[in-house]
């Protein structure tokens, strides 16, 4: 269980987030919780289009990745991305988020290569970092 | 007309004009088909006048009773030629009588030529040449006679068989004639005073000749046409077979007059009489050739003569008989013919009555029994026949059982009676026979038809009418045939008429059965939208904001947290904690409206959520290759989710089998359809299995959810079972056709 040390830690780490949902209210809470904890919200997106290009030009240490988008869904983000394999070395790491459970979406979430899974009502700078090992 | 044949012989004369040529011609038309040389529509009528000239002039030369009957036949049979044609132009038989009443015309004129004397005592002049005229063409005038007689009543042979017979009937009549006209062989009767007008040699061998062969070929042209009605009186039926028979009845009436004079007055005058009886009926057969009532003619007939025999016989037998044994001398006494009068007339009665039953026998042939008649009607009532058959055969029992000459089956309440159906059955087939509605009153005509009304349950179904011959009436016992086979009628209408309502309700509920499935499926489809549009809604609309309000909370937490307010802190986050348990219960019943799992991933995925979630160890099998139409997948779904939550709650089972596989059925076998491409194959089904290893015996539990899916599936067209034996273990089979 990290304590307030570790979110300075982060934050002086200087990590860096793209936030991928196509709910505004939910954009800007969870650019308010992760900013908060020291995070660089360094884009937010509204679909999966904008967000390939946004991760493509920015390539950030995270990226908060809604399952559902109006385009393409989280898991089609990933695959264009590079990110569907599994995690490279210096390559983003990805949350998906839902406001559906984990389970919904039967055994794709596992199978995706995200570093985790988190629905958003749950969605705290606490649990995303549990997810995302720092380097 | 074995008449012609014994009576022919007389006087020469001197007139041989067209006659041959008209004669060849008629009997070559015959053998062609009847359709004889053409006759401009005036020709039956100058025929007629020729004709009528001839014998008016030859009666008026006086009267010579071995000729009469010459004159008799030209009359008729030109007579009756006439009216025929007029009425049908063109009609075979008609030209054939004109042809025969010439010919007779012409011997009947050189034979009374002949035979006159002038008041000094001599003979006309050229009398001998003008007999002879009417002599030699006796045998080519028989041919033709024969021909006619054989062509009745429609102007052609019975069969195209009969040519080679007709040919040898002219060839042997022309030889016949031939010789006829060279030698005096007819002149050896004494009732020609004439000579034979030639005189060459070789006169004997010719007589002698014609003795033999000339007598055998008259009897055999007699023979040939008697033969040829009886062979198409057997093969007849319907109108011709009416037409035949009174033909028939009039040669017989003909041959009785002559056999009658012959015994009675040694003279062949009666039939000599009767002769134009066979062309007068032949002709009224041809012209109205519906004539039903033969059969009570020929029955009459046959009763009248038969007691005329039978009370002549009685009569004398009782006279000669008591009075020998009596001793009484015979002679008329008083007493015996009292005695014989009234004996004859207390056996009379009885005995018509036997000789008519007799008739009636020989007539109809065999009618059927009241009982047979029943048992007709209802091998037909019973059988699956159409039921304007039904009527046909109604109407033929009717006619068969009564012997009745027309019977109409009428079907309708009073004031809309239609007829149905008639015997005999009309020639032509085609509209009904009466489009007007009658009432039962307006069926009755004249007393000759019976009119039974057909009463089921106390109402007016209909009616049967029976058209007799005049004078003919129901007796007793077929009067209640008649009335058994009313009721049994109104049986019939009303199995018809229920028939056809049940036909019709059929109809009405098989097309409210397809509306309803129709319905059913729109139901279940409008089910599953509205159910994703509320989990849909549900997701994006509440969930959302609850999501949102979570998010703040959490960062009102953090905030509390950084600012050192630890009891701040705990207390939202104790909210927080709330808040998304609240939204958990929120998508689980979400998902019970309808699972976005489904909708996202499919079946599969689906099923195996489901199985994630059971509390027993759940195999699921999936065998399928493509994504169904939504709302089976749902109901398939639901069918698992509702059988996993019984067999959860009260199975008691350790573990839990699901199978969902796609098959194609081919002709009653199944086999998955793994190998088809996707959406291929029609008349697919969906077979969903869910069976487990616990107690069994769930019947009980089985509640409304079940139900509700029974009534899904059936709008599907699908079909739910439940095995569920105690202590068996329960299994679960849907099926779903799934195109």
């Amino acid at each position: 269980m990290p304590g307030p040390g570790m979110l300075w830690d982060h934050r002086r780490v200087g990590r860096t987030v793209v936030i991928v949902d196509d709910h505004a209210d939910f954009r800007a809470r969870a650019t308010e919780l992760l900013e908060a904890a020291g995070y660089e919200v360094v884009a937010s997106c509204a679909d999966g289009r904008s967000a390939i290009v946004a991760i493509g030009a920015l390539h950030p240490d995270v990226v908060l990745l809604d399952v559902q988008l109006p385009d393409i869904d989280g898991f089609a983000v990933m695959a264009e991305v590079g990110l569907g394999g599994g995690q490279r070395s210096g390559a983003p790491a990805v949350v998906l988020v839902s406001s559906r459970e984990a389970a919904d979406y039967g055994g794709r979430i596992g199978r995706s290569g995200a570093a985790g899974f988190i629905t958003k009502a749950e969605l705290s700078a606490r649990a995303m970092a549990q997810l995302v090992v720092g380097p | 007309m074995t008449v012609d044949a014994r009576l022919a012989s007389d006087e020469v004369g001197e007139a041989g004009t067209a006659l041959d040529a008209g004669v060849g011609a008629a009997a070559a038309g015959a053998t062609r088909g009847g359709r004889g040389h053409r006759l401009g529509r005036a020709a039956p009528w100058a025929v007629g006048a020729v004709v009528a000239a001839l014998v008016v002039a030859g009666s008026a030369l006086g009267l010579h009773l071995s000729n009469v009957h010459n004159g008799l036949i030209a009359a008729s049979f030109t007579a009756v030629g006439v009216v025929v044609v007029s009425r049908r132009p063109g009609h075979g038989e008609g030209r054939l009588f004109l042809a025969t009443g010439l010919a007779h015309a012409v011997m009947f004129f050189g034979r009374q030529y002949g035979a006159h004397l002038t008041d000094g005592g001599g003979t006309l002049p050229g009398a001998t040449w003008v007999q002879w005229a009417g002599v030699w063409p006796l045998p080519l005038v028989l041919v033709l006679t024969g021909v006619t007689l054989l062509c009745f009543p429609d102007g052609r042979l019975p069969s195209p068989r009969w040519r080679p017979a007709v040919a040898a009937m002219v060839v042997a009549g022309g030889a016949l004639s031939l010789t006829s006209a060279l030698w005096p062989v007819e002149y050896a009767d004494d009732s020609l005073s004439l000579h034979h007008p030639l005189d060459i040699g070789g006169y004997p061998t010719a007589q002698q000749l014609w003795n033999g062969p000339g007598r055998t070929a008259y009897l055999l042209f007699q023979l040939a046409w008697v033969v040829g009605v009886v062979v198409r009186l057997r093969r007849a039926h319907g109108d011709e077979a009416r037409q035949l028979r009174w033909f028939a009845w009039a040669v017989a009436v003909g041959a009785g007059a002559m056999v009658l004079g012959l015994v009675l007055f040694r003279s062949p005058t009666l039939g000599v009489l009767a002769v134009p009886v066979i062309p007068l009926t032949a002709g009224l057969a041809i012209v109205k050739y519906r004539l039903y009532d033969i059969d009570l003619v020929i029955r009459k007939t046959l009763v009248v003569g038969a007691m005329a025999v039978l009370v002549t016989v009685g009569y004398v037998a009782v006279v000669l008989g008591v009075g020998r044994v009596l001793g009484v001398s015979a002679g008329p006494s008083p007493l015996l013919s009292l005695v014989a009068t009234a004996m004859v007339a207390v056996a009379f009665e009885p005995a018509r009555r036997r000789v008519q039953v007799a008739a009636d026998r020989l007539v109809y042939g065999r009618r059927a029994s009241p009982y047979e008649a029943l048992a007709r009607l209802s091998a037909q009532l019973s059988g699956d026949v159409p039921h304007v058959d039904l009527f046909s055969g109604l109407a033929s029992t009717v006619a068969a059982g009564v012997g009745a000459a027309e019977v109409t089956l009428w079907v309708g309440a009073d004031g809309e009676l239609v007829a149905v159906a008639s015997w005999p059955p009309p020639t032509v087939p085609g509209p009904p026979l009466s489009s007007t509605p009658r009432a039962l009153a307006s069926l009755g005509d004249g007393g000759r038809t019976h009119v039974r009304p057909i009463v089921h349950q106390g109402s007016l179904r209909g009616a049967i009418t029976v058209t007799r011959a005049p004078g003919d009436v129901l007796a007793p016992s077929e009067d209640r045939l008649l009335a058994d086979l009313a009721a049994q009628a109104g049986l019939v209408l009303d199995n018809v008429g229920l028939g056809v309502e049940l036909q019709h309700r059929l109809h009405q509920i098989s097309v409210q059965a397809t509306e309803l499935q129709a319905a059913a499926k729109r139901i279940v489809a409008a089910q599953y939208e509205a159910r994703q549009r509320i989990e849909r809604d549900l997701h994006d609309g509440a969930q959302q904001r609850l999501v949102t309000l979570a998010l703040s909370l959490q960062a009102v937490a953090d905030r509390a947290e950084a600012g050192g307010d630890a009891d701040l802190a705990a207390r939202v986050a104790d909210a927080r904690a709330q808040l998304i348990a609240a939204l958990a219960e929120l998508r689980e019943m979400a998902r019970g409206i309808h699972p976005a799992i489904l909708t996202q991933e499919g079946l599969e995925a689906a099923l195996g959520f489901l199985a994630e979630r059971a509390p027993l160890p759940v195999r699921v099998d999936v065998d399928l290759d493509r994504r169904l139409a939504p709302d089976i997948e749902a109901t398939a779904y639901f069918v698992v989710s509702e059988a996993l939550t019984n067999a959860a709650k009260h199975s008691g089972a350790s573990a839990i089998a699901v199978t969902a596989t796609a098959m194609t059925s081919t002709s009653g076998t199944s086999t998955a359809m793994s190998t088809s491409g996707p959406g291929g194959g029609g008349g697919g089904r969906l077979v969903i299995e869910v069976s487990d290893d616990g107690r069994g015996g769930a019947d009980g539990h089985w509640g409304s959810g079940l139900q509700g899916l029974v009534d899904r599936l059936a709008a599907l067209d699908g079909r739910l079972t439940v095995h569920s034996p105690p202590g068996g273990g329960t299994r679960l089979e849907a099926e779903i056709p799934c195109g």
